[in-house]
């Protein structure tokens, strides 16, 4: 499953951009898709990934993020799902 | 030429920050904080990675609380336009340079801050009997330079904000001549928010300034515009740094001082000022050897970062300043943008003083040549 994690601000998306890294999770920086709405311009896709093993990198890292999302893509469309 | 301005501006900047502007101009050049393309992406980064830098320098917790700003000046102006409300009282020193007394002026007569200064005597050391009389009036804010530039006097700042924290006031640091020079631990400290350039004692390029704000520090920026990021909105993000850098940033600035941080960090600010501190005893011994000039700075390097003014009692200030440009000596004559600090000193109506203030990249040479051209100037 791919996730995409929103921002508040440029320089916690690249703080976590570099963990994440560390974290051996496969992440491209991607402009912010029009169907979410954003606090800034970049988003972090992440591919592979699972929901739970990703919020639980994140909080332990104490990084601040705005929103995750789950892609699930049906014949083509991609739909963002917000994850708690 | 010899230059001996470091307190206006550090020159030579340190290695690799011309190579690192010019590459930032020629190969990167996008602004950051917006865009998603990778240029856009490296300029973020090169932001991002100064933030850290300086957050590890400072040893700030929270990076997202250090502030790059245009130059110390504007540091200071947004944190006292921003702390100081209507009617409050601020304790400040006589050594103050106009980036911190001006705003203070502006605020008194518009807005009816009550002003206390503290005494100093005549080398620049602030009076802490008086220090302490005034805490006595609970003044809502200690806002005050760390190391006067115009005589280098160390104050013993730490202690100072200490002392007025402990009777609930909020500390603002002026830090302009001694950041990159003297280390300050941010966290452990009292300051509230410490301000500084990134182009004095930090080597970076000019157009570079910094300030740092403690958690739970709040105020309301003085520039609001373009942050990218909350573009759906018409209002300010309340969030850090966004709130307080409106527009864009000086990032060739930024690239620079990004370099310069990193040769602070390798070479160690104990030895920049250990060299530092040679080449000052070194020019302060040579000018104690002439008679016709008085030194108005003082000579224990405890106490001292590196500048030293000087008046000549046999000739105008002016006449010995054009003859060191003759000589392709650089130094600043003059009041130094402190006339706060002449008055203090005495020094206001001779015009002001001559200011000599050496780097960490000058040579003993270099000093000695100076020293021996002002023998031939005074001897004229």
């Amino acid at each position: 499953m791919d996730h995409v994690i929103t921002f508040h601000s440029t320089h916690h998306a690249i703080k976590a951009e570099k963990r994440l890294k560390t974290g051996n999770f496969k992440i491209e920086l991607i402009p912010t898709p029009r169907e979410i709405s954003s606090e800034c311009g970049f988003t972090i896709l992440i591919k592979n990934s699972e929901s739970q093993s990703l919020a639980i990198f994140l909080e332990e890292d104490n990084l601040l993020f705005d929103q995750i999302y789950k892609i699930n893509e049906n014949h083509g469309e991609k739909r963002y799902e917000e994850i708690d | 030429m010899i230059y001996l301005d470091n307190a206006a501006t550090s020159f030579p900047k340190a290695p690799g920050v011309p190579e690192a502007v010019y590459d930032f101009l020629k190969n990167i050049g996008a602004n950051s904080g917006r865009s998603s393309h990778s240029l856009a992406r490296k300029a973020s980064s090169i932001v991002f990675e100064t933030r850290e830098k300086l957050g590890q320098l400072f040893n700030v917790r929270d990076e997202t609380r250090i502030i790059f700003t245009s130059n110390a000046t504007e540091a200071l102006n947004t944190t006292i336009m921003g702390l100081v409300k209507e009617g409050e009282s601020v304790i400040t020193s006589s050594m103050e340079h106009n980036s911190v007394i001006r705003p203070l002026r502006v605020l008194e007569s518009a807005n009816d801050v009550k002003l206390w200064k503290i005494k100093s005597d005549k080398f620049g050391n602030p009076d802490l009997k008086d220090f302490d009389q005034l805490l006595k009036k609970k003044p809502n804010h200690l806002i005050f330079t760390a190391c006067s530039n115009v005589t280098g006097t160390i104050f013993p700042f730490e202690e100072m904000a200490e002392k007025a924290k402990k009777i609930g006031a909020n500390v603002i640091l002026d830090a302009s001549q001694i950041a990159g020079f003297i280390p300050i631990d941010f966290e452990k400290s009292a300051f509230d928010v410490i301000c500084f350039p990134g182009h004095k004692s930090l080597l970076g390029p000019t157009g570079t300034g910094v300030f740092i704000l403690k958690e739970g520090v709040d105020f309301t920026p003085l520039k609001f515009g373009g942050t990218g990021s909350r573009s759906h909105l018409e209002h300010q993000p309340e969030f850090l740094p966004d709130k307080f850098e409106s527009g864009t940033l000086n990032i060739a600035g930024i690239a620079g001082l990004n370099k310069a941080l990193e040769f602070i960090e390798e070479t160690g600010m104990d030895n920049i000022r250990f060299q530092k501190g040679n080449l000052t005893n070194q020019l302060i011994y040579g000018l104690q050897q002439f008679p016709d000039l008085e030194i108005f700075s003082p000579i224990d390097s405890k106490i001292q970062a590196g500048v030293i003014s000087i008046v000549p009692h046999n000739m105008k200030l002016s006449q010995f300043t054009y003859e060191l440009d003759r000589k392709e000596i650089a130094v600043r004559m003059g009041l130094q943008c402190a006339p706060l600090a002449h008055q203090t000193i005495g020094t206001f109506n001779y015009g002001g003083t001559i200011r000599i203030t050496p780097g960490c990249f000058n040579s003993k040479e270099e000093i000695e040549i100076t020293l021996e051209l002002i023998a031939d100037i005074m001897k004229k």
